[in-house]
């Protein structure tokens, strides 16, 4: 017969898990659990970073395997940059004589908040198809759900799923769940969504076969829906799946950010 | 031991345990699933079972609970439900089913805790419907998977764990069962 000593003890633990939980849907747990969150900050911080590190360091390692490959395609990849720089700058001259010219007014960037990560991976996605980051600015802060998220180089990385006063879970733009309105630069500025493909890339589906799409563009941002603002780079065109019996054509696109090496993000504040 | 002194012991069993659910948090789960899939605090807390009675394991479940739930964008309640009924469920097994303590038995525990808490863990998850829901888990290839790594965790770390204290203790039997 199944058994525990001291019984009354046990009954008192389990009153205690129940009024913490219920406390919490009253909302008067709130100062014990944002004191709670303000004293694991620094430590799931220093956790984090120590963890970044260690997987920064095997992905090195990995890197290097495949050392020789990567400068072949880097030199090439140098030789086109450096031409499209040269075209951009034409281009940069033009666009400043006509926005005088116009009198445009300077695009207005909106307010970004710096946060650090503090967690990853915490959804419970038996498909693993979802990818998350936990952040430690919240509600308090300013921070609302659908702000996009950029890395140190400007990349959109995500967006917020989900806020807390004092912490947001961030879905990455690898994540099924995570869709953003984007434009790929192409000649005829093909706008549609983004959504995660496997954990791993990024793909655009229900593209109409008449839109040419190369792999290399890059796709940005389009501004629609108004939280996230235009032009932020999202990826590169990596693969275009186009059938000729098919309605829609979709391009698979690469993320130009590394998840392992995120600590720092900048939360685009809506204004 | 005096009052003193037992405070001090609480205080610095609760850090510990806090410390190992940031850990998991923070350090533990941004890993690729293989490395991921170890569930630190269960597994320590199954440890526990081995020094500690229920009157001081419950509470630091409730506590690694209570910190896991602070820190993740589940429903507020899924660990700190899971983790104590599952540390439970343990016990009972310990004292009524596998009751002398040698390796066998807490090899058996050790891999029947993330089947228990993995099990409970998901199907409140299914069952109440707040925030992100993973779906029917029994039919999911990943689930399984996931299950497996997470109990070779489990059980490797019990391994490690139980020969290390069974050198400095005699309170463990480590591999024959106890003659009555």
């Amino acid at each position: 017969m199944p058994r525990f000593k001291n019984k009354a003890r046990i009954w008192w633990w389990v009153g205690i898990a129940a009024l913490l939980i219920s406390l919490h849907f009253i909302g008067w747990l709130q100062p014990l659990e944002r004191a709670a969150t303000w004293v694991a900050k620094p430590v799931a911080q220093f956790f984090y970073d120590s963890s970044a590190n260690v997987r920064h360091f095997y992905e090195r390692r990995e890197e290097f395997r495949n050392f020789s490959n990567r400068v072949d395609s880097l030199e090439e990849a140098v030789v086109r940059l450096t031409v499209a720089n040269s075209d951009l700058k034409e281009l940069e001259q033009e666009n400043t004589k006509l926005r005088a010219q116009l009198d445009f007014a300077a695009s207005t960037e909106a307010p970004g908040l710096l946060a650090n990560v503090i967690s990853q991976n915490l959804v419970f996605d038996i498909k693993q198809d979802d990818q998350d980051i936990v952040i430690d600015r919240g509600s308090n802060h300013g921070v609302t759900v659908g702000a996009g998220v950029i890395d140190e180089n400007g990349v959109v990385i995500g967006k917020v799923a989900e806020v807390r006063p004092t912490l947001a879970r961030i879905c990455l733009t690898t994540s099924r769940s995570c869709q953003l309105p984007a434009t790929i630069q192409n000649n005829t500025r093909t706008i549609g969504l983004t959504e995660g493909d496997k954990g791993l890339t990024i793909k655009m589906t229900y593209i109409p076969q008449s839109e040419i799409i190369v792999p290399g563009d890059t796709v940005i941002t389009s501004g629609l829906g108004g939280e996230i603002p235009r032009g932020l780079l999202i990826g590169e065109v990596s693969q275009v799946n186009k059938l000729n019996n098919d309605i829609w054509q979709n391009v698979n696109i690469e993320p130009l950010f590394n998840r392992n090496s995120l600590t720092i993000v900048n939360v685009l504040l809506v204004v | 031991m005096t009052l003193k002194k037992s405070w001090f012991n609480w205080f610095f069993l609760a850090l510990l345990f806090s410390l190992v659910a940031l850990f998991q948090v923070s350090f533990v789960a941004p890993f690729p699933n293989i490395f991921s899939a170890l569930n630190l605090p269960l597994v320590v807390l199954i440890f526990c079972l081995l020094f500690m009675p229920p009157s001081a394991f419950l509470p630091l479940s409730i506590l690694m609970g209570f910190w896991l739930d602070v820190l993740s964008f589940q429903f507020f309640g899924l660990h700190l439900i899971s983790l104590p009924i599952t540390v439970s469920l343990l016990y009972l097994l310990l004292t009524n089913v596998v009751t002398n303590r040698s390796f066998y038995s807490f090899l058996l525990l050790a891999m029947l805790g993330p089947l228990f808490y993995n099990f409970l863990l998901y199907t409140l998850l299914l069952v109440i419907p707040a925030g992100l829901t993973p779906g029917f888990f029994l039919v999911s290839a990943s689930f399984w998977q996931y299950l497996g790594t997470q109990i070779l965790w489990s059980a490797g770390l019990m391994l490690l764990f139980f020969n290390l204290v069974n050198n400095l203790s005699k309170k463990l039997k480590p591999v024959f069962l106890e003659k009555k």
